[in-house]
Order: C-alpha cells, then structure tokens, then sequence
C-alpha cells in the first residue's frame, strides 16, 4: 500500500460566542510549541497561510494556527446575516479575535496578521498586551486611505471577480505568477460584500493616528513588515507608523507586494524567520 | 506569447500597436476570458492619444489621434514616462499595475467611465500584461 502524501495541516471547527452569537470558526493548525495565531486578509481566508504551516523550521517551535473569520472561508456567518450590512469593526474584530484565543485556551501567542490582519494586530497590542506575546503587522500603517468602495457589491459588476482582479496588481511582478494567481483564486471566492466589509475596518474605522504611545512594546513587542510593491500601505507608511510607536520595529520587504505570505513565501520567510528567532530568544530569556 | 526581435517597435508607435493586437489575437487566457470584453480605451502618453476598440477580447481597432468625432468610455492618461516606465520588465514599486499607478504615481490617472474599466479589470490586467511582454518600454 502506497501511504498518502499528507500536508501537516489538521482544520477543525470551534464554538466561539461573539457579542452573544455563537458562531462556528475554522481553523487549520500545524506545529508544537508557543501559539502562533495568522490573520488572513479582507475577503480571503487562512489559506493564505498554507506555505507557513507547512514550513518545518517555523513548526518545529510554533504551534501555528490559522482561522477564517465569521463570512470568511469555511466559517459561515451567523444567522441573519441576510438581514443586515456587514462592516466588520474594530472593537468585532478585536472581540472575535480574543474568544477565539479564549475558546483555544491559547495563552500569549504572538499574533501575525495580514493587510486588515496587520492593522488589528495594532490594536491587540494596544488593548490586549497582556494577553498576545508579541504581534507581527504584515502591511500595515496608522491609517490607510482609500480601500473602502462599493464595486464588488453593485449588481452590474461582477463582485468576485472584481475583488480578486482589484488586489491583484498589491502584488510584485517578481513573485512566482501560480502564488499571484492562487490569491487571485482565493478572492474570487469571498462571499458578496465582505471583501468591501474587510475593508471597511482597513480603510475606514481603523485609525491608530494619534494613539501610537498607547502601545506598550516593552510587554508586546511589535514588529511591521510590507513588501516594497505594496501600494494600498507603502513601506514608509509602515516605518513612519513605526517611529511613532516607541520601541517598534519595521522593516520593508523588497521584490514583495501586499501578499507575503502567499505571494511569494519563501522570500517572505527570509524576513519572517529572524522575527521567530528573535522572540524565541526573548521568551527563553 | 512573448514578441522579440532586434528591431521591436516601441511605444507608443502603431507598430507596437500593430505588435499588441497581434498578441493579444493568439494569447490563450484572452481565449478563455477575452470573449466578454469589449470596450474603447484610449491610451494618451502626454500630448499623444491612441483609441484601442476592443471587441470579445480582440483589438478590432487602432485609432492613432482620433478626431473630434470619436468617443470612448475610459482613459488612461500618463506621460510617454510614465508608460516606459510600466512596460519595463520588472519595473519599479507602483508602476507594476494601472491602479497602483493610478494612486502612487501624479501623472498617471484612469479616466471616464470607470465602472467600465472596473468591470474589464480581469481582462485588462491581462491585456497589459501582454503588452509588458511585448517590451517597448525602458530597458
């Protein structure tokens, strides 16, 4: 008998109450070791971070766990989500994030998130230092102009295709075309309106501008990442997030766009990789 | 497809036009996806305007300077730089797409009926795609 050939990713379902729902979250893990929680990006889903789970060098010490939001991926949305506008918020965001670390009984992960994800990994730092480790801000600024708009929900356009063609062009032209074309796919699958709900929270209600010495990276270290292509979030409006934020640190990433961990991931670890090391070195201190 | 040869034309000559629609004709994602697409674009590169009428994918047109009696929905305006600069190979951060030249770059607007560019996006990325194949821009 010839044994399968097996990613190292199990996916399994958790019941997570939010704002008094209860909502069925996905979500994938591989890895023994501290907790490690990714966010995936407005209107996709914790495949993004396939690459990363199944990176040895990275699971042998993590244990790290991906999961889709409510309306994203394999985790559907509540009951009545026909009812009612999804925007997804600040302080939902926040609150979905910290059950979910709850239902997992995850103590002090470092949390890594992506575009959306990166921005609300902020905001745990701000809010949560005591319970998140350290978080990792992948494409992400104090503010970002401009995301929030209605093509993908207007009935003459086709949303899915839209929102997988508009992200397309975040990413670098020397990223490998099948990664390029793999987060095209993933967009294409979002449901209506919550790439635009996504970006809601990005573009609109996240606003660090002003707050930046509420982070205390003495007890939740930050670290700001983004690819040199992008354009939603360019990497001096990261490193100038950065210097406003006492003791964060950041760094551009060259030949990458708003997609690292997905685009083109084995360039994206070389800048990963020193972050884990470093805050392995610092927990075993 | 990828068009090389030493005496390749450069844009925004008719020749590169005539280089494009020739492969935007045999490309096989355009076979696949090209067949919704038809739209009039004009390109202008500073004081230069080229009307591309595009039908089911295909370049059925090319309208260097177009009179007063042509109309289009959408264009692209940039300077001749601007342009070299987003067909070179590789090129540089914000130039490597319409949008992200479209909010980085000052000189590079998408212009009119942009509900139209919107709806074409899937197709348009691949069209230029292709035409940064056919080089013509900044070594």
């Amino acid at each position: 008998m010839v044994l399968p050939e097996l990613d190292p990713i199990t996916g399994r379902y958790v019941y997570v109450e939010v704002a008094g729902v209860r909502n069925r979250i996905y979500f994938e893990e591989s890895g023994r070791g501290r907790p490690l929680v990714c966010l995936h990006t407005a209107g996709a889903d914790s495949r993004q971070y396939r690459h990363l789970l199944c990176d040895a060098e990275v699971t042998s010490r993590w244990r790290v766990v991906a999961f889709d939001l409510p309306y994203h991926g394999r985790s559907l949305p509540p009951e009545g989500w026909w009812e009612k506008e999804y925007l997804l918020t600040r302080d939902a965001y926040v609150e979905t994030i910290m059950a979910f670390l709850k239902a997992l009984d995850l103590e002090r992960p470092v949390v890594l998130g992506c575009s959306m994800g990166g921005a609300v990994v902020l905001e745990l730092a701000r809010r949560h230092a005591f319970k998140v480790a350290a978080v990792i801000g992948l494409e992400a600024a104090n503010k970002i102009e401009g995301r929030f708009l209605d093509w993908t929900v207007m009935p003459d356009v086709d949303g899915s295709v839209m929102a997988a063609s508009w992200t397309y062009g975040l990413m670098a032209p020397q990223s490998p075309e099948a990664s390029r074309r793999e987060v095209w796919w993933v967009y294409s699958q979002g449901g209506p309106g919550v790439y635009r709900a996504g970006t809601y929270f990005y573009s609109v209600d996240w606003d660090l501008r002003g707050r930046e010495e509420e982070i205390d990276t003495s007890r939740c270290p930050v670290y700001l990442l983004t690819g040199e292509y992008d354009h939603a979030c360019s990497p001096e409006e990261t490193s100038t997030t950065a210097a406003s934020i006492p003791g964060a640190r950041s760094a551009k990433m060259e030949g990458i766009g708003h997609f690292p961990m997905t685009e083109n991931y084995p360039r994206f670890r070389e800048y990963l990789l020193p972050v884990l090391r470093e805050l392995a070195e610092t927990a075993s201190a | 497809m990828t068009v090389r040869n030493s005496t390749r034309p450069v844009f925004p000559e008719r020749g590169w036009f005539e280089a494009l629609r020739e492969a935007v004709a045999t490309d096989t994602e355009l076979a696949v996806i090209g067949r919704w697409c038809t739209l009039d674009l004009a390109l202008v590169a500073c004081e230069e305007t080229i009307l591309l009428r595009f039908e089911g994918g295909k370049i059925a047109e090319i309208v260097l300077e177009p009179d007063i009696g042509a109309s289009w929905s959408v264009t692209l305006r940039g300077t001749r730089e601007d342009w070299l600069t987003f067909l070179q190979p590789v090129p540089p951060p914000f130039y490597q797409d319409l949008l992200a030249m479209n909010s980085r770059v000052p000189s590079f607007t998408i212009e009119g009926d942009r509900k139209v560019f919107v709806r074409h996006l899937r197709a348009l990325a691949r069209i230029f795609r292709i035409a940064r194949e056919i080089g013509g821009g900044l070594a």
